[in-house]
């Protein structure tokens, strides 16, 4: 698996990028050929990095866009909000949740990145509630697969966060909803998890990964928009820094055609980082413009009407 | 013990079967994310007047948030509820804010696990879900010990009622799902289902998707033809979910009038016309829309076409 940390500045390296597309670039930089990639509710960074593996270095990884259908993927779609469950569910292969499930309890090659709504310094996951868990101030979606994977012995669990801030990184979450490193040190092989535990983190900001005898966050590496200083500024706890940190290398070109031409050309690349509000109305457009393409026979968003 | 299964073909027939569960059942409901709810038979179970119902729903959005908001459920057992991209789950996010719904929290997989152990007729199977994580306090199972590794005894869960919404079903009881979700296990653990499907036919057979057999030591299974009845969810190759509806629902509730809701598309005239509630919620033209949708996904997928 190549990491941020081992890569050379690329030639071919983009100059204007989103941040989105930067977070694209890195989560499928950590993806390996023959890896299993489950990807789960609301998270179209988690399946277009996937699908950029599987276009460039990854290609025998299997997909799996929506986990729980049943269907393994080996080829990538263009992404969509209408259509993604229809598309999935074409030229995949049918498994059943159940084995899909024997897999991801057994398998060093499954990997998954959640979006959790708080993570601590330990990695321990939160997307229960914000406050008390009996009478709490945000009831958050649950356990879902979060609570599921965290306990998994060999499963990889990979995080990424599109705010990058001190509400996200917290000192203690207000719940664990999924476990990592629990207390650090061998807190987490103490309560019986031998294996296991989340491997790294990719946010708007940079890179972070794990002490392997503390169990303590780390930074691994800065995006080329930000710093050290910045993300310790936006991180609630204190993060262990080596002497040198890398900087993420941007985007090349070919990843850039990749995702704006044949991976993401409707832009669902850019919802998460909206709030509710702007999300929503984007999503309106989105549909309206996913109509107007796919049934109207109008203009894609990168090729002319024809005739 | 086999019983004759029922074959129906009004909704109708199912609210004679549905005004038959009893107050304070656990009824399991089936689909997953926005995709394949059996929203025909939710909005006829609300039409019933059960009360104090255990729901147990792996992965709900607006079905669980529906039957929530009209006040039939004492007690959730699921993994999530959520809208996705689109936001919060805005009836159970109050209910468990106010305390007035008790939430039996845990994650998918242990869901999946509980139905096979009750399908198995086995008093737990082991996992390694949950260790860790703070949602054990309130799991019922023990956590046994094997050779220093922690696992977790998950308790077979049977519900009295599973309501799922297949792509197809005959007169025998067997059905067809595609786009699974955690149906199958879910129907293998019931005494009791009730599947809507889009059509019905002489016998399925095992072309694409997954078959759910009827076995002879299953209870009754009635099959009722609702064509559109995961609506406004989906039940690809059929229809894509509707996403404009399920946005009209959020901002209702959001803005204080789910009663509104209730009034308008599940309570007509005091009782429930799924295909008045069809021609409300989402008219003809936007029926072809979705349905047009969900055969330009699979097109798209299978010629390769560039968009």
């Amino acid at each position: 698996m190549a990491q941020p940390s081992e890569m050379l500045p690329r030639a071919g390296a983009a100059s204007a990028y989103s941040v989105g597309e930067l977070m694209i670039s890195c989560m499928a930089s950590q993806l390996g050929d023959g890896d299993v990639v489950h990807a789960g509710y609301a998270t179209p960074l988690a399946v277009l990095s996937a699908f950029l593996a599987l276009e460039l270095h990854a290609p025998t990884a299997v997909v799996l866009p929506i986990s729980v259908s049943g269907v393994r993927r080996t080829k990538p779609f263009p992404l969509t909000l209408s259509m993604v469950e229809a598309m999935t569910m074409t030229g995949g292969l049918i498994d059943r949740t159940n084995d899909i499930y024997d897999h991801a309890e057994s398998s060093e090659f499954d990997y998954e990145p959640l979006s959790p709504a708080q993570i601590d310094m330990f990695g321990n996951m939160n997307n229960s509630v914000i406050g008390d868990y009996q009478r709490p101030k945000v009831r958050l979606p649950g356990g879902g697969g979060i609570a599921t994977l965290g306990s998994l012995k060999t499963y990889r669990v990979s995080m990424y966060s599109t705010k990058h801030s001190k509400r996200t990184f917290v000192e203690a979450v207000d719940f664990i909803t999924g476990v990592g490193y629990l207390k650090g040190g061998d807190s987490r092989r103490q309560i019986g998890l031998p294996g296991g535990g989340p491997t790294r983190i990719v946010t708007d900001l940079g890179v972070l990964g794990f002490d392997e005898e503390s169990g303590r966050m780390t930074l691994e590496a800065v995006h080329p928009h930000s710093s050290r200083e910045e993300i310790e500024a936006h991180t609630g706890f204190e993060l262990l820094v080596p002497d040198s940190v890398d900087t993420v290398p941007a985007p090349t070109v070919e990843e850039l055609r990749l995702i704006r031409g044949k991976l993401d050309p409707f832009g669902l690349r850019e919802l998460e980082f909206m709030d509710t509000v702007e999300r929503r109305k984007r999503i309106i457009e989105l549909i309206e413009q996913e109509e107007e393409y796919f049934l109207g026979g109008r203009a894609g968003p990168n090729r002319p009407a024809s005739g | 013990m086999t019983q004759a299964v029922q074959l129906l073909s009004a909704e109708s027939e199912a609210a004679k079967i549905l005004a038959e569960v009893g107050d304070g059942a656990t009824v399991a409901v089936g689909g997953y994310y926005d995709y394949r709810h059996p929203m025909a038979l939710v909005r006829t179970l609300i039409a019933s007047g059960a009360k104090d119902l255990t729901l147990v729903a792996p992965s709900g959005s607006i079905d669980v948030d529906i039957l929530i908001g009209a006040g039939v459920v004492k007690r959730l057992i699921g993994g999530r509820v959520a809208f996705g991209l689109l936001g919060l789950a805005p009836n159970f996010r109050r209910a468990v804010e106010n305390g007035s719904l008790e939430f039996l929290e845990t994650d998918t997989l242990t869901l999946v696990r509980g139905f096979q152990a009750a399908a198995r007729d086995v008093p737990f199977v082991l996992t390694r879900t949950l260790i860790g994580s703070e949602l054990l306090r309130f799991y019922p199972g023990k956590v046994v010990d094997v050779d220093g590794e922690a696992f977790l005894q998950v308790l077979p869960i049977r519900p009295d009622v599973c309501l799922v919404h297949a792509q197809v079903g005959d007169r025998l009881g067997n059905l067809r799902v595609l786009s699974e979700g955690f149906d199958v296990e879910m129907v293998k653990a019931s005494r009791l289902t009730i599947a809507s499907v889009e059509e019905i036919v002489s016998y399925v057979e095992s072309s694409r998707g997954i078959t759910v057999p009827k076995y002879s030591r299953d209870a009754v299974r009635a099959v009722v033809e609702i064509p559109y009845g995961a609506h406004p969810t989906s039940c690809v190759p059929y229809y894509v979910h509707d996403i404009r509806h399920l946005l009209t629902y959020l901002e209702t509730v959001e803005g204080g009038d789910f009663n509104g809701y209730l009034d308008r598309f599940v309570l007509q005239d005091g009782g429930v016309n799924h295909f008045d509630y069809v021609e409300r919620a989402v008219g003809m033209k936007g029926l072809k829309k979705l349905e047009y949708l969900a055969k330009r996904g699979e097109e798209v997928v299978t010629s390769g076409a560039a968009i």
